[in-house]
């Protein structure tokens, strides 16, 4: 195939090759232990998948587009969407925020102590990271956040409260964004700490979600932290906040289409229930996977923006990554809720119950999904960034 | 450089497209579509002597033949021009890929005058039978068609005698060719034309395999997405510069959070609808397996977006939109018209579904494999 688009680069190509070479290679009982975590609870790993990321990182296959001084292969975001993409699709464990977001900021913004104490643990999982934004009063509107920092001799002490911290129960550290001047707007004095999770004052505590999975509302009480803490300049953070939230928004689509491709192998194979074999049933497939084709190249054209590869329509790249998790996170709901109508009666049947179609991943799924709608940016946030284009306004 | 419809096409392509619209911002304006809506046919003799001498009707012998195709169509849709240029493509890249040795039949691109293609969705609708020693006929009918008053030839799609698709031409002038004008839903001239026994004057493809059935039927869809394409980008235009123009409420539209996310879901619909188009393109011309796939996928798409998006556009119009005055409607009932003739948007999942969905669940469809 030639073109300029949407065709993958030959040179990315044989990357993934080579990375699904080596996937296959590793033990598959290990794999297999890291996937049923995953399938419980695919934003905090258990030990197996915990294990499966050290040992990827330790054999040279995570954080593949980070330079190679810092453990990485050099590679660019096309390759780095990819090895997500990949990861996804087998339904294992990627190092989450920790690779995908913290890593990159600090190795752009960090202090080169900061760099040389906390990079190179996380790619062995010997560094994790908990994300702490949300706050009660602070949801999609994050710079009204007011979790203080105040300055104690040339430490700050934290203290207020974070919500929907998830992994903050299994992180050596917590990225926490903090209110440290009041300024003339909300996106002024706010400054980035990195903050040992063991750290004394900080109490977690478990909020167990619709999806039988865990987040933490995570409490600072007067927590010291040293000045070194500090990510980039004290009241400046809106801009360290903004930077990694722009390598966070990469939505990988592969979680979607390989469960899409497991309903549909399932459907084929099996005794179909009355459900999928209704008029419509086959209709309502085709849909899903023509709107997935559509989530897959717009995933693309948020990569190819990420990697300043951008498509020849500069207006549309630039909103690529919320036009992805906006379509990506809707379809994905459809995807759960209209596969297990099709999964018929059984559909209710949850993970590990005997009998559950799909070993019950599309009753999971359901659970899960109406969360990503919301989370990294509501939706109606993103579609702001989108009519931002082309309508102009301010953030 | 005007910008155009589909940009990540082959440069190729995407240069001959900004020709394309350079011309088309030049010779079509409102008048323009306003007479074609009033009397529909014939098309323009000047524009269609310019539209020839740019090459549109050369652009099937081309290797990158379905790029340019789709290039120029969506062009053409962004100006709100139905014309025979698609009928005549269609007709071309059609029978190219329907035909073992991927050639365009000569007997298409001789003279560039315009051919009609006649598809219909019930392969059935049209018979063709030898009527002596050499002579074949085709009988059947009505089948609807486009700018058929234009047409040099008439390329039908019809069963032979023993049940298996094959391609003629028929001289619509020639006796036992019956032509009734039709009133439609959009400004696209359109014919009801019927068959007695109407001689054939080449015979294009015979014993058609369903394989290459299916390879015409999706090129006649992913061309029909490229006219949907141009017709999208250009009702997101006419609705971004109408709501950051008007005022209500003290206010633009466009400050408007409720029409600001409208918006944003029109240009997510269009951008994907662009990208699959493009991709679809792209493979069809390099002959890949999954060519066909994307097709449809491209097709069903555009059919889908185009209906939301139009809706949107002539909400966020109001009745600013829904006046004559203003070319909107054109673009409204012309994406309606495009959908319609490629069977609808529920035809066009009916057959995906035998064809997309065993592909699919029988082999390693790999997501991640970008060509």
């Amino acid at each position: 195939v030639t073109g300029v688009y949407p065709v993958v680069p030959p040179a990315s190509r044989a990357f993934l090759a080579e990375f699904r070479s080596y996937l296959d290679g590793l033990d598959a009982e290990a794999v297999e232990a890291a996937r049923t975590e995953y399938d419980r609870d695919e934003l905090e790993p258990g030990p197996a998948g915990l294990e499966l990321w050290r040992r990827m990182g330790r054999d040279g296959w995570v954080a593949v587009d980070w330079p190679v001084s810092y453990g990485g292969r050099g590679r660019d975001a096309i390759d780095g969407w990819l090895f997500q993409e990949e990861m996804v699709r087998r339904r294992l464990f990627a190092g989450g925020l920790t690779l995908s977001s913290i890593g990159p900021t600090l190795l752009e913004l960090g202090t080169e102590d900061q760099r040389r104490r906390l990079v190179p643990g996380m790619r062995t999982a010997d560094v994790r990271f908990a994300v702490a934004y949300t706050e009660p009063e602070a949801g999609s509107d994050l710079a009204s956040l007011s979790l203080r920092a105040q300055p104690d001799g040339a430490d700050f002490l934290l203290s207020g409260t974070k919500l929907y911290t998830t992994c903050a129960n299994i992180a050596t550290h917590l990225w926490v964004a903090a209110r440290t001047a009041r300024g003339a707007t909300k996106y002024e004095g706010i400054t980035v700490f990195v903050v040992p999770a063991d750290s004394p004052g900080i109490a977690v505590r478990p909020l167990i979600t619709q999806a039988r999975g865990r987040t933490n509302e995570v409490v600072f009480g007067d927590v010291r932290v040293p000045r070194t803490a500090v990510v980039g300049e004290v009241d400046e953070g809106w801009a360290v906040i903004r930077r990694a939230l722009t390598h966070e928004r990469v939505f990988p689509f592969a979680g979607v289409s390989s469960q899409l491709d497991s309903l549909l192998a399932w459907l084929s194979r099996s005794e179909p229930p009355a459900s999928a074999r209704r008029r419509g049933a086959a209709s309502e497939l085709v849909r899903f996977v023509v709107d997935m084709e559509a989530a897959r190249l717009l995933a693309y054209r948020a990569a190819r923006s990420a990697s300043g590869q951008g498509s020849a329509d500069e207006s549309r790249s630039a909103a690529a990554a919320s036009m992805n998790k906006v379509w990506l996170t809707e379809l994905r709901h459809r995807v759960a809720a209209g596969g297990l109508s099709l999964l018929g009666e059984r559909g209710v049947l949850g993970l590990d119950q005997t009998g559950a179609p799909l070993d019950g991943r599309f009753e999971r799924m359901y659970r899960a999904a109406t969360m990503r709608r919301f989370a990294g940016g509501a939706n109606e946030v993103q579609r702001e960034v989108v009519a931002r284009t082309a309508l102009g306004g301010s953030r | 450089v005007s910008r155009t419809v589909l940009p990540d096409l082959d440069p190729v392509a995407t240069e001959f497209a900004s020709a394309v619209a350079g011309l088309l911002a030049e010779r079509v304006d409102h008048a323009v579509l306003t007479g074609l809506d009033e009397r529909p046919g014939p098309f323009p003799p000047g524009l269609w002597k310019d539209v020839k001498a740019l090459g549109c009707t050369e652009v099937v012998t081309e290797p990158q033949g379905v790029a340019l195709a789709v290039a120029v169509l969506a062009e053409f849709g962004y100006a709100g021009l139905p014309s025979p240029l698609a009928g005549s493509l269609l007709a071309a890249l059609g029978t190219r890929v329907a035909g073992a040795a991927g050639q365009v039949p000569a007997a298409l691109v001789t003279n560039g005058d315009p051919i009609a293609a006649l598809i219909p969705t019930r392969l059935d609708a049209c018979t063709v039978a030898l009527d002596g020693p050499s002579r074949r006929t085709v009988t059947g009918g009505p089948c609807l068609g486009e700018w058929v008053a234009d047409a040099s030839r008439l390329l039908v799609v019809c069963l032979d005698d023993d049940g298996r698709p094959a391609v003629v031409l028929v001289d619509p002038a020639a006796p036992g060719t019956t032509v009734e004008p039709a009133r439609t839903i959009d400004h696209c001239a359109s014919y009801l034309v019927s068959f007695a026994a109407a001689p054939v004057t080449d015979v294009l493809a015979e014993e058609l395999t369903d394989e290459a059935w299916h390879a015409l039927s999706a090129v006649s869809g992913l061309l029909g997405a490229a006219t949907l394409a141009g017709l999208c980008a250009r009702a997101c235009d006419l609705t971004v510069r109408h709501v950051r123009d008007r005022v209500q409420f003290g206010k633009r539209l466009a400050q408007l959070q409720a029409v600001r996310l409208t918006v944003a879901d029109m240009l997510t619909d269009l951008t994907c609808l662009v990208d699959l188009v493009t991709q679809a393109a792209t493979h069809s011309d390099a002959g890949t397996p999954r060519a066909e796939h994307h097709a449809r996928i491209a097709a069903i798409f555009a059919a889908q977006a185009s209906g939301r998006i139009l809706g949107s556009a002539s909400q966020l119009h109001g009745g600013t939109g829904f006046i004559v005055e203003h070319p909107l409607h054109f673009f409204y009932r012309h994406a309606k018209g495009v959908e319609l003739r490629l069977g609808g948007t529920e035809e066009l999942i009916e057959t995906a579904a035998t064809r997309l969905l065993p592909a699919m669940a029988s082999s390693q469809w790999d997501w991640l494999d970008f060509g």
